[in-house]
């Protein structure tokens, strides 16, 4: 089911109502059933996966707890990686793999006589995969103790809001809130309503108003001007943060009313300056994730300069490559961990940069530099993930670095909704940066304060007629 | 003695002191009821009143920004200047059937009226040739349709053409009249022409549903495939006069618009008939979001990225519009072409789906996109008219000549042969 349907709105009309009145069990039961709902509206039959996968965690976690022998530990840890990680190397991984290993046996002219299966993707595996690994991961650390409570387990693995686009949770906050008695205040709710509407304003207006003009480029067959890639991929750059951001906030709001407080997944992530900082604000959850569960167990920056940059190029192409079996996501991280590891040669270890709005008017100019500068890095980044082939990457960077007329000959203008959100979605990332606050408008007058709600509003009933488009975060 | 004291001053007081007593205690229970409510709950309605204020100024802005401009001549006339553009966009928020009612009776007595054209009327087409000395070429489709065939007229004038199009038509439409034009010519060659944009208006009745915000009133037959064979259903209004009528009488007008609520895909509950939210801003502005959310769903089920889906209701339906326009031409002895044009940024998302059954049922045809790319901007005429260029026509028109050349043996055959052999 997506967030942006009819279906939604009766589902969690009939949620909600049910929620508010039930106990605590009662409301993880439902919740747990309408969650399934929820999952097994697109395809039903990969209920079992998320099924079976829960089933496996749990009693892994639970045996886990059960015994102190590092051997045993490190043997029933494995099960838990191994299973997870072959679920999502079978349904994510095993075409890409045998598609490319036949390509390079017939390049040298040996012909397998494989023939690819045509397995379908089940939708937000690698969010609920990468969860679950995380629930045994921090047990077999001890970071956690193993729930025996098998139904808030299951509810933390299939959680709707979060399911099919993240933000991946952890059991220190998801699991433990599932297992508590949740306050339901006022403060909670205004600010659930606030994220969803942002949310929508945010997926609906500029994102959908945007997609066409994007796909218009990254689908044409030539003939393309350089002027074309470049407002594309800046689309682009605005249309994921968008997109993915948007479902984000809708998640964390409809949790949010339900009392339930979901990580912040994004933090204004094109006021970074460098690359480090991007990735303490763009999709944070799986950012922490593969920090912990893999750029530290890998070493970190606690070795040498080499082993560092070394670990720090492994973590961003599986990072890369978490996001889609094709190269351009690879690339994607390959790219993504060459600009961390320069900007770490460039920076050697100092910590003197400061995060936060500049305080003076030249510090403000060479702030300004700084972030148009790295925006431009982050949006080359974005080509290389946007495009639909290697041979694409090469074209549209060939076009941008020979052809200086920069004309637009295939992209149509964006929509008018798309173009005033834009603005006001400038003002509002604005306000957060200055404030350091996301809730910054909180603090706004009520007429001030409802001049936004209404401006969100009257944007979403301009942008309701954009050409629907599937959040782009569904496909990973 | 004080109670009496205190009536007798009730009666001894001034009406207005009484209404102003009266107002103060309304206001004091006012005041008593808000008092009531927790802070909570006093935010909320502050809130909720707060954005209907915004909404009611946005509103009265909104009325008196579109006061300076009429809605007959935004949607009539070119519009000039960003100002003009922002009014342009409101006006186009106003329903369907408004926007038609404006478009009819704002250019009525103009020369040049969009609203005119394309009516499947078949009194309108006997000026047309009947038949030519040197062959009669007949054609049916919109507005590609009609430039390509004056492009034969220009390279080959002793043809005679009879063409019949309508602005942007669908197949439906182009197939229609071909049907209802079947008796009324002696055509050796007939050509339908179809359009990549335009394959959308098969699942509608007139193009008014998917070309909402420009729309105009010509119908057209909804056809579907029943056990393999091509049923229709006729539009209740097929001339400019029943419509004319319509418009004047509610009477005549439910009914059509009931039969376009059941049969025209494209048909949005909210936005399609005229109702009060035409004399809202915020109203337009919602039944813009329902008719392009509409039209963009429906499209959704039959388009994607990498083209149309085989198996949607549209495709099925051109299979069989295709292979029914070749079956009766060839019944009827004549030589039947299909062209197909593909628009500016369409791919050939057209012709692969197409080509099959084309070809499968040896049906001639001409596809642009291999003569003049889709993606090249150069060989439209310009950015506001995306018409093919003459040379591209000059091009479909040779591989048609080509074509008569070999597969028809009358009088145009033995022309194309002489036209190819001087080009030569």
């Amino acid at each position: 089911m997506n967030f942006i349907s009819i279906e939604f709105l009766f589902f969690f009309a009939i949620v909600y109502g049910l929620y508010l009145i039930l106990n605590r069990r009662w409301q993880n039961l439902m919740l747990l059933v309408g969650s399934y709902v929820f999952y097994g509206w697109w395809d039903w039959r990969f209920l079992s996966l998320i099924a079976l996968s829960t089933v496996v965690d749990y009693f892994v976690a639970n045996k886990l707890s059960e015994t102190e022998a590092a051997g045993k530990r490190k043997k029933l840890v494995l099960v838990s990686i191994v299973f997870n990680l072959g679920v999502l190397a079978l349904f994510k991984y095993f075409n890409f793999f045998a598609d490319n290993l036949m390509a390079v046996f017939e390049s040298a002219g040996i012909d397998l006589g494989w023939t690819t299966w045509n397995i379908i993707l089940p939708v937000g595996i690698s969010f609920y995969t990468f969860q679950t690994m995380s629930y045994t991961l921090d047990v077999f650390a001890k970071r956690v103790p193993a729930t025996r409570n098998f139904l808030d387990f299951a509810l933390y693995v299939a959680f709707f809001p979060q399911l099919v686009a993240g933000p991946i949770e952890r059991p220190a906050n998801l699991l433990v809130a599932i297992g508590k008695d949740r306050d339901i205040n006022f403060d909670h709710f205004a600010r659930g309503c606030y994220l969803i509407l942002f949310g929508f304003f945010k997926k609906l207006v500029i994102a959908d108003g945007l997609s066409p003009m994007v796909d218009s480029v990254y689908g044409a067959q030539g003939h393309l001007g350089s002027g074309d890639v470049i407002v594309a991929t800046f689309f682009f750059a605005i249309q994921i943060y968008c997109d993915f951001s948007g479902y984000t906030d809708i998640a964390r709001g409809v949790s949010k009313v339900m009392g339930f407080d979901l990580r912040t997944n994004f933090m204004i992530p094109y006021f970074s300056v460098n690359p480090q900082e991007f990735w303490r604000r763009w999709h944070i959850s799986l950012s922490t994730w593969l920090r912990d569960y893999l750029y530290i167990p890998l070493g970190g920056n606690a070795a040498t300069v080499s082993k560092t940059n070394r670990n720090l190029m492994l973590t961003m192409v599986l990072g890369g490559l978490w996001h889609g079996a094709a190269w351009p996501f690879v690339l994607w991280g390959f790219y993504q961990g060459a600009i961390l590891c320069i900007h770490r040669g460039v920076l050697g270890r100092k910590k003197g940069v400061q995060e936060g709005p500049p305080q003076s008017v030249g510090a403000t100019v060479s702030f300004t530099f700084k972030l148009a500068f790295f925006f431009m890095v982050t949006c080359y980044g974005w080509l290389l993930f946007r495009a639909q082939s290697a041979q694409q990457i090469l074209d549209f960077t060939w076009l941008m670095v020979s052809d200086y007329s920069f004309d637009v000959n295939v992209m149509k203008k964006p929509p008018l909704a798309a173009v005033v959100g834009m603005f006001i979605l400038a003002v509002t990332e604005v306000g957060h940066f200055i404030t350091s606050s996301p809730k910054f408008y909180q603090r706004w007058p009520l007429p001030m304060k409802t001049a936004l709600y209404t401006a969100f509003i009257v944007l979403l009933l301009m942008g309701f007629g954009n050409v629907p488009a599937s959040f782009i975060y569904f496909q990973f | 003695m004080s109670e009496h004291h205190q009536s007798s001053t009730s009666v001894l007081e001034k009406p207005e002191q009484v209404e102003r007593k009266v107002q103060s205690s309304t206001t004091l229970f006012g005041a008593k009821l808000f008092s009531c409510l927790s802070v909570k709950w006093k935010t909320i309605l502050w809130t909720f009143i707060g954005i209907i204020f915004w909404l009611g100024v946005f509103e009265a802005s909104a009325q008196w920004f579109m006061s300076g401009y009429d809605d007959q001549k935004l949607l009539n006339e070119k519009v000039k200047g960003s100002g003009g553009k922002v009014a342009l966009y409101l006006a186009r928020g106003l329903s369907v059937e408004k926007k038609l009612r404006i478009g009819w009776e704002g250019r009525f007595n103009k020369k040049r009226n969009p609203h005119r054209a394309g009516w499947l009327d078949p009194r309108l087409w006997a000026d047309k040739p009947q038949d030519g000395e040197k062959g009669l070429i007949a054609a049916y489709g919109q507005s590609f349709t009609f430039y390509a065939m004056g492009r034969l007229k220009e390279l080959v004038p002793e043809y005679e053409t009879r063409v019949i199009t309508g602005p942007s038509a669908p197949p439906n439409h182009s197939f229609a009249a071909f049907n209802l034009d079947r008796n009324l010519h002696s055509a050796e060659v007939c050509v339908l022409g179809l359009l990549s944009g335009t394959i959308k208006g098969l699942l509608g009745m007139s193009s008014a549903g998917y070309y909402w915000h420009t729309p105009l009133p010509f119908t057209f037959p909804r056809y579907r495939v029943v056990n393999g064979e091509l049923v229709s259903e006729m539009p209740l209004i097929r001339t400019q006069e029943s419509w004319d009528q319509a418009l004047k009488d509610p009477l005549k007008l439910e009914p059509f618009l009931k039969q376009i609520e059941t049969h025209d895909n494209y048909f949005s509950s909210v936005g399609y008939r005229s109702t009060w939210l035409d004399s809202l801003i915020l109203g337009r502005i919602v039944q813009k979001g329902f008719n392009g959310r509409k039209a963009s769903s429906v499209q959704n089920k039959f388009i994607g990225p990498q083209g149309f889906k085989e198996d949607s209701e549209l495709v099925v339906i051109l299979q069989a519009i295709v292979k029914e326009f070749a079956r009766v031409a060839r019944e009827d002895g004549r030589l039947p072409i299909v062209l197909l044009f593909h628009g500016r940024g369409e791919a050939d998302h057209l012709y692969q789906m197409i080509y099959k059954t084309l070809e499968e049922n040896q049906i001639p045809y001409v596809s642009s996109h291999g003569i003049c790319s889709p993606w090249n901007p150069d060989v439209f005429i310009s950015k506001d008219d995306g018409h093919l260029k003459p040379h591209c026509n000059k091009e479909i028109v040779r591989q048609m000549l080509e074509i008569i050349a070999t597969q028809s043996d009358g009088k145009a055959s033995q022309m194309a042969k002489k036209r190819l052999n001087e080009w030569e």
